[in-house]
């Protein structure tokens, strides 16, 4: 598989024979020309049958070609495919071999683009090559014009004049290819070359004006342009008509000798002299592809053969890569096993290191630290209140203050105490409700306290109702007796907030107030109650501040 | 390239080679890959016993430190019944016993169901599960000190703890001075969380004859 594509046979058919060369990595190997009669494609297909599975390239150097210079609307894709096929349908209706290669696209206007349409006019003189590749089943790659190659020895050459006329003697005769601007515009074979080298200026000269002529013509040049011919030849035979065209007619004339490019491109000199075209054979030899003109069904073998190789490197890399993937991946695999082993003894040998140490603990089913949660958490339940005491002390304190006036005369009938973390908490006390039903609960009874938000603090929370005793109507004196009563446990440390929820008597200008101007002198006196709430702070915090204000 | 019938039954066997050897190279590698998988796992697993058997190890002297500490604490919880079952029976003779010695008018209680608590002020338990039962006490009153007297009885150092959340004291005959004679002047009802820890599964199967 792999000597077949280092192989490659290339083959440069004219009118009257074929030359087929044998290449193996780049290198000539030998060549072989085959005279279009029926004893030469016989012996062609004789050769053409040791190389099955070699590509075989087929350069056509022939009279019988058409070059057209066409614009077509930008487009692409299928469009662009549609229409080139239109026009070469347009053009070469009912030839076989045929090519469209895109040139340039316009700068200006619709910014077209400029394709040159290629063909053979007459495809007789290769029908006879062409029936015993196919019978052979060579795998043919492409059919390729000699002149399109030529494009290569332009830049081979690094020749950049703008209008250029290469003449090149080639076994098949004069062969004449215009470039304009490095792009192939036309090309003409004459065939009948002079055998007296005396006479080669005046043909050359003569071969010149007509293609001179014809490109005038087709509007390929002006009569201004200036045209610079290069006449290549292998042995420098073509100096002196050079000499004599650039004196005599003082056109710029340039000779080239090919003997150089030959020996780098390691083409025997003596071969290439007998047989110019092997340079272009060569040039396609070492994979310099240009247009092809033969249609798909020629070439199909050879893609059919490339789909199956493609197929089966595809099949060996597939599978190399994923045998050393897998491999990769087992060994990483492995690796891991290894050190989960490695991880297994040293868990062993640490808890037997355990067991050893352990031995001299005290008998327990129960994990250290399961101990010691248990253990600190009694602790925590135990700090805890257990009872209401500390706020009847706080209440208590407050009716006893002894700088004021007697608070005797407040009687507390109700104490709601709570062991809270919310210290929004709201109290219902319904038989106060019954009792006040005429009063309207202060505004002040809807104010939230912020206290330090830690769900695991409780606040002790007292809701105290409490009412005056001997309530005698005088409503001042016993919404005094409330204030006092609330400053005295406002001073107390160990209060955190009082807010009062209630007071005997509404005074806000936003309730209503009823009663009676002869409440004073009536047997029977409203009651006179009144709702505190009561937060205290933690005994830490009581403590914390506590020798805060002993520091000094 | 369009391909004919006859074209695609030439690429039939390579193509079938194809498919073939991605199949078995699929299998491979998901093989080669599972099995690592597993090993890297299992290694991670190990390591982090290994590097629990290690820590272990170098705290042994703590712990044994920790154990020697703890433990007869712990066992106080156990026989004071924080740590176990509840002791329901101890409680209500405990009630009775209070009822006797505080000269009270009588206490009414009653013990709800016991559930799984998850308090704020006990996040991390550990291995425990924590328990409460809702207890509520309703009791006529002398004065204000016959509760003070019955909850410091109920929380001495050797009983069950527990949480005493909400307590209404409530004046029996309201506008009215307390009387000196023997009868009961203020109500008061008390609700309170009996707590329980029950040890974790693995203890409570090891203890076991």
């Amino acid at each position: 598989m792999l000597k077949s594509n280092l192989n490659k046979i290339v083959l440069c058919v004219t009118a009257d024979n074929l030359l087929a060369g044998v290449w193996y990595a780049g290198k000539l190997q030998g060549c072989q020309r085959f005279v279009n009669d029926e004893s030469g494609l016989a012996a062609f297909a004789e050769f053409l049958q040791q190389y099955q599975s070699t590509p075989v390239y087929l350069i056509v150097d022939a009279v019988e070609e058409d070059y057209r210079l066409e614009s077509l609307p930008h487009t692409s894709g299928a469009a662009k495919r549609e229409l080139i096929n239109r026009k070469l349908n347009q053009f070469y209706r009912g030839l076989y071999y045929r090519t469209a290669h895109f040139i340039s696209r316009d700068k200006d206007k619709r910014r077209d683009d400029n394709y040159l349409f290629a063909a053979l006019n007459n495809d007789e003189f290769i029908e006879g090559w062409i029936a015993v590749i196919q019978q052979i089943d060579a795998q043919l790659v492409g059919i390729y014009l000699l002149p399109m190659l030529s494009k290569l020895l332009i830049k081979q050459f690094k020749l950049t004049a703008p209008s250029i006329l290469l003449c090149e003697q080639l076994s098949s005769g004069l062969r004449q290819t215009y470039f304009d601007n490095g792009r192939l515009s036309m090309s003409r074979l004459v065939p009948n070359m002079p055998d007296d080298t005396s006479k080669s200026a005046y043909f050359y000269l003569v071969e010149t004006e007509k293609t001179r002529l014809y490109l005038m013509s087709k509007r390929f040049i002006s009569l201004e342009t200036r045209i610079n011919l290069v006449l290549v030849s292998a042995n420098g035979s073509t100096q002196h008509v050079s000499k004599a065209i650039s004196q005599e007619q003082g056109l710029d004339c340039l000779d080239i000798n090919t003997s150089e490019m030959a020996k780098g491109l390691g083409l025997p000199l003596d071969l290439v002299l007998q047989k110019p075209e092997l340079l272009h054979m060569q040039l396609l030899a070492n994979g310099n592809l240009v247009d092809n003109l033969a249609p798909e069904k020629l070439t199909k073998n050879f893609r059919f053969r490339q789909l199956r190789q493609a197929i089966k490197i595809g099949t060996v890399a597939v599978g190399v890569l994923g045998v050393f993937a897998s491999v990769w991946v087992f060994i990483h695999g492995l690796s891991n096993q290894t050190a989960y082993q490695q991880a297994v003894q040293d868990t062993i040998v640490q808890e037997h290191h355990y067991k050893e140490v352990a031995k001299s603990y005290p008998l327990t089913s129960i994990s250290a630290n399961d101990l010691q949660l248990a253990v600190e958490l009694d602790k925590k339940i135990a700090a805890y209140p257990k009872s209401p005491q500390r706020m009847m002390q706080v209440l208590s304190a407050a009716l006893e203050h002894s700088n004021q006036e007697s608070l005797d005369n407040i009687q507390l009938d109700r104490l709601r105490w709570l062991l809270s973390n919310d210290s929004n908490f709201k109290d219902i006390d319904k038989s106060m409700l019954t009792a006040t039903s005429s009063v309207t609960n202060n505004a002040q009874a809807d104010v939230n306290l912020t206290l330090p938000a830690d769900a695991s603090v409780f606040y002790e929370i007292g809701f105290v109702t409490a009412e005056i005793a001997g309530f005698s109507g005088d409503y001042r004196a016993a919404l005094d007796t409330v204030n006092r009563y609330v400053a005295n446990m406002k001073a107390d440390a160990r209060v955190a907030n009082v807010e009062v929820l209630q007071e005997p008597v509404n005074v806000s200008s936003f309730a209503d107030l009823q009663g009676s101007t002869a409440d004073e002198q009536s047997a029977q006196k409203p009651p006179a109650y009144f709702k505190l709430k009561v937060i205290l702070k933690s005994v830490d915090q009581v403590l914390a501040n506590a020798g805060g204000v002993n520091q000094p | 390239m369009s391909l004919e019938k006859q074209d695609l039954q030439k690429l039939q066997t390579p193509l079938l080679i194809l498919a073939a050897v991605i199949i078995a190279v699929s299998a491979l590698f998901g093989t080669a890959h599972y099995f690592n998988k597993n090993q890297e796992a299992a290694l991670q697993n190990q390591q982090n016993l290994l590097n629990a058997a290690r820590q272990r190890y170098q705290l042994s002297g703590a712990e044994k430190d920790m154990i020697i500490e703890y433990f007869p604490k712990y066992e106080m919880l156990i026989s004071k019944g924080f740590v176990g079952e509840e002791q329901r029976i101890e409680w209500v003779e405990h009630l009775r016993e209070q009822h006797k010695t505080q000269k009270l008018f009588g206490i009414k209680y009653s013990i709800s169901p016991q559930e799984k608590y998850t308090p704020a002020f006990a996040a991390n338990l550990g291995g425990f599960t924590l328990n409460r039962s809702v207890m509520k006490l309703e009791l006529d009153m002398l004065h204000e000190g016959d509760l003070l007297q019955l909850t410091e009885a109920l929380s001495r150092e050797n009983s069950a703890p527990f949480i005493l959340r909400d307590c209404e004291i409530k004046r029996l005959n309201p506008g009215s001075q307390l009387s000196n004679q023997l009868i009961a002047n203020l109500h008061a009802i008390c609700e309170l969380d009996w707590l329980t820890l029950r040890e974790p599964a693995t203890a409570q199967v090891s203890s076991e004859p």
